[in-house]
């Protein structure tokens, strides 16, 4: 399985496990999902599985740092460049 | 009084009833590893696909779902209708890519009292004026 793919069905379970931390609403229905933070709502119909690059735009769009969640080297990289 | 390149977008309410339509939305098409991903450039929406035809299909069905979220959240489009950041325009600008211009003109009435559509994403020009650009790998 290539690194830089993940399924939906991870990429649904940990918007599940942390939109209420992060003041976010999340559903789920099959492939089709809801993103509610404040005055953004967006709906979103996903393949089977989710390049980096949507991951990267849901971190960019929504403030949550969902690719950290399946690329924890981006964090180590992020450390440094902050450092 | 509209360039054809330009996008625009249409809101029409009528109490709980809306008209809805968007013109000439300019699309970037990328692969990422096997995948493919769109990124809207006057809207800032994206999707993704096992083929690009998917994440083209993806990308109109998400979008007109959003539309129909916004509608039921705040009455309008308004906060949908943000840019995508300069980081998107960057890479559109500074890519090689191949162009493939459509036209795509949506109209969907929605009745938020019913919670139905009167008329469920009439498409008078199917897959016309979403400018679906495909950006390639440097030689």
């Amino acid at each position: 399985m290539d690194e830089d793919l993940v399924s939906r069905e991870r990429v649904i379970h940990v918007f599940e496990q942390v939109s209420s931390t992060l003041n976010i609403s999340f559903f789920a229905d099959g492939s089709q999902i809801t993103i509610v933070k404040g005055a953004i709502s967006d709906v979103f119909d996903l393949p089977d599985m989710i390049p980096r690059k949507m991951l990267h735009f849901f971190h960019r769009k929504y403030d949550i740092r969902i690719e950290f969640f399946f690329h924890p080297e981006m964090i180590h990289k992020s450390s440094n460049t902050v450092q | 009084m509209s360039k054809d390149e330009s996008a625009e977008a249409i809101h029409l309410p009528n109490g709980d009833q809306h008209i809805v339509g968007i013109k000439a939305l300019k699309v970037l098409l990328s692969n990422d590893c096997g995948m493919w991903f769109a990124q809207g450039l006057e809207i800032d929406y994206a999707s993704a696909g096992k083929t690009m035809e998917e994440a083209k299909v993806n990308f109109e069905s998400g979008l007109k779902k959003t539309v129909t979220e916004h509608l039921k959240l705040h009455g309008s489009i308004d906060n949908l209708l943000k840019i995508a950041p300069q980081e998107v325009w960057d890479e559109y600008y500074g890519t090689q890519y191949t162009c493939e211009r459509q036209k795509y003109s949506t109209i969907q009435f929605h009745d938020l009292c019913s919670n139905k559509k009167l008329v469920s994403n009439k498409t008078y020009f199917p897959f016309k004026e979403i400018a679906f650009i495909e950006q390639q790998e440097a030689a």
